[in-house]
């Protein structure tokens, strides 16, 4: 089906609005810059002061990857969130359900709010990562990274619009979520096949992608995603059909 | 313009929506009527695509609903029953947006806020307006693009009686230039004065469709009601085509005894209860 490009471009345009006027989503929409300076130069020079005062070496330097993957995954998860409010917002004022039949369209209404935020996240985090990460990497692993974290916030999107009824219970949702950011930490602190109890979260693949480089990993780490994708939007599209 | 063939939905195993059939023809006001829960929303959110999972047939403006692509939504305009408005922004804000969305020229925004009284608020924020304001704002919305065929839920719910008249005469005017409208209410007069044709929808189901006339007629006569003092006071009815039959309102006539005299029609609300058993909720 054909979403009509006038259509999704207003409607982005609304949404970029929403966004402006609104200064705690302008504030998180500005924050993964802030929080990539930290890491860029905080992290290090917290290793230096440790160096100095207690002689310890490498205290984070064996973490710098997870400070890069947190940074990386930073940017959608607060893209997505602002987006998802906005939609929570749309959904009190019974406009989501509005916009479904107009030429817009529930797909086109998606792709707009979630969709549109997410190519920007996926670009403001490859950026993000090219100029604050600690490791070094090249532009197609970085691009890997920026694909599954955006994913991942999509995700956590859909489970904020799917699971909260208003914007306060949105906050309260997207606070659980970060529990789909546990399966970051998890191939750096457990070893063995006892790691692949947590296979269910995308974000655990991703940190394998990033730690063994291998393309399989991404690869099921993306697939993983789409199915928690494919659900939530079903569950998504019965709530704004209501 | 709408046809509907032996459709049938469930949101559990249940069958929910049963055995429906009927057509509208260009220009026609349909009206669905049934207490809550009787199944016009689903039907209407059948008809305007967003289930599609039925069985049976539902074409509206000739495509099959389920198969529809969102150009379908370029001549269909929706008035929800509560007002689908950003509060944030200005009643004419509201109509820019909205209107974006559709590839057809627009009717005069102006010209529209005029007609539902909204004329000197057009530039007020949707979240100082009152309820009925908003009810206003929302139906106008629903006319932008000037569509075909107009889905109306409650159009007239919450507006003072001068307000609801104007909103009739719209709703009139709107079929006068040959749109197909789909109201769905609880108003019977509503219902009575403008539809052309009405389905009495119960549990999924239609329980009679006819014009409102029909309905009235098919269903019990005309009658007369008469008082008289005799003692006390008596009240007598008869049929209004038997009152040559009945003598002793004729002696009462010639005697000039009569204390009250008028007819008595049944309305839709007694047709609907006596064909579905139920009142409206």
């Amino acid at each position: 089906m054909m979403v009509s490009k006038k259509a999704l471009l207003n409607s982005f345009k609304q949404f970029m609005v929403q966004i402006y006027k609104d200064a705690m989503l302008i504030l998180l929409c500005i924050a993964p810059l802030l929080a990539g300076s930290v890491f860029k130069f905080g992290i290090p020079f917290a290793q230096e002061l440790i160096y100095e005062y207690f002689g310890l070496t490498k205290l984070f330097v064996p973490y710098y990857l997870l400070f890069d993957l947190l940074l990386g995954s930073l940017t959608p998860l607060l893209y997505c969130f602002a987006a998802a409010y906005v939609v929570l917002g749309e959904i009190d004022d019974g406009i989501s359900g509005y916009l479904s039949v107009t030429p817009l369209g529930k797909r086109g209404y998606l792709i707009s709010r979630l969709g549109f935020p997410a190519v920007i996240s996926f670009v403001v985090s490859i950026v993000l990562m090219m100029v604050f990460s600690l490791s070094d990497f090249a532009l197609p692993y970085i691009v890997g990274i920026a694909l599954s974290s955006n994913l991942l916030g999509i995700i956590e999107a859909l489970l904020v619009v799917s699971l909260s009824s208003n914007r306060v219970e949105g906050m309260a949702v997207s606070k659980l979520t970060g529990l789909f950011f546990l399966g970051l930490p998890v191939p750096f602190f457990v070893e063995g096949s006892i790691q692949y109890l947590v296979f269910f979260l995308p974000s655990f693949w991703l940190a394998k992608f990033a730690i063994e480089k291998e393309l399989l990993f991404l690869l099921t780490g993306v697939l993983v995603s789409l199915v928690w994708i494919f659900m939530l939007n079903k569950k998504f599209n019965r709530k704004i059909n209501k | 313009m709408i046809k509907v063939e032996n459709l049938e939905f469930s949101y559990t195993k249940k069958p929910f929506i049963k055995d429906i059939n009927f057509e509208v023809k260009k220009g026609e006001i349909f009206g669905f009527l049934g207490p809550s829960g009787a199944g016009k929303s689903t039907l209407q959110k059948i008809l305007t695509g967003l289930i599609t999972n039925y069985s049976g047939s539902a074409i509206v403006n000739h495509t099959e609903s389920k198969n529809h692509d969102d150009r379908f939504y370029e001549n269909i305009g929706l008035d929800f029953e509560f007002p689908s408005l950003y509060e944030k922004l200005t009643a004419r804000q509201n109509l820019k947006f909205f209107g974006s969305l559709y590839n057809k020229k627009l009717r005069d925004t102006e010209e529209l806020f005029h007609k539902v009284g909204l004329g000197y608020d057009m530039d007020k924020k949707v979240f100082e307006y009152s309820k009925g304001m908003k009810s206003r704002l929302n139906f106008i919305k629903a006319l932008l693009h000037d569509p075909d065929i107009l889905f109306l839920d409650e159009p007239t719910s919450g507006l003072d009686p001068s307000n609801s008249r104007d909103m009739k005469n719209i709703i009139l005017e709107e079929k006068h230039k040959g749109k197909t409208i789909i109201l769905t209410t609880h108003n019977m007069n509503d219902a009575a004065e403008l539809c052309d044709r009405v389905a009495f929808i119960v549990d999924g189901r239609v329980k009679a469709l006819d014009t409102p006339h029909n309905l009235i007629m098919s269903k019990g006569a005309t009658k007369l009601k008469y008082s008289y003092y005799d003692k006390k006071e008596i009240i007598r009815q008869c049929p209004l085509n038997k009152t040559v039959e009945d003598s002793k309102l004729l002696d009462l006539i010639q005697q000039n005894k009569l204390l009250s005299i008028h007819s008595s029609e049944p309305t839709l609300n007694d047709i609907f209860i006596e064909v579905t058993g139920r009142g409206l909720q």
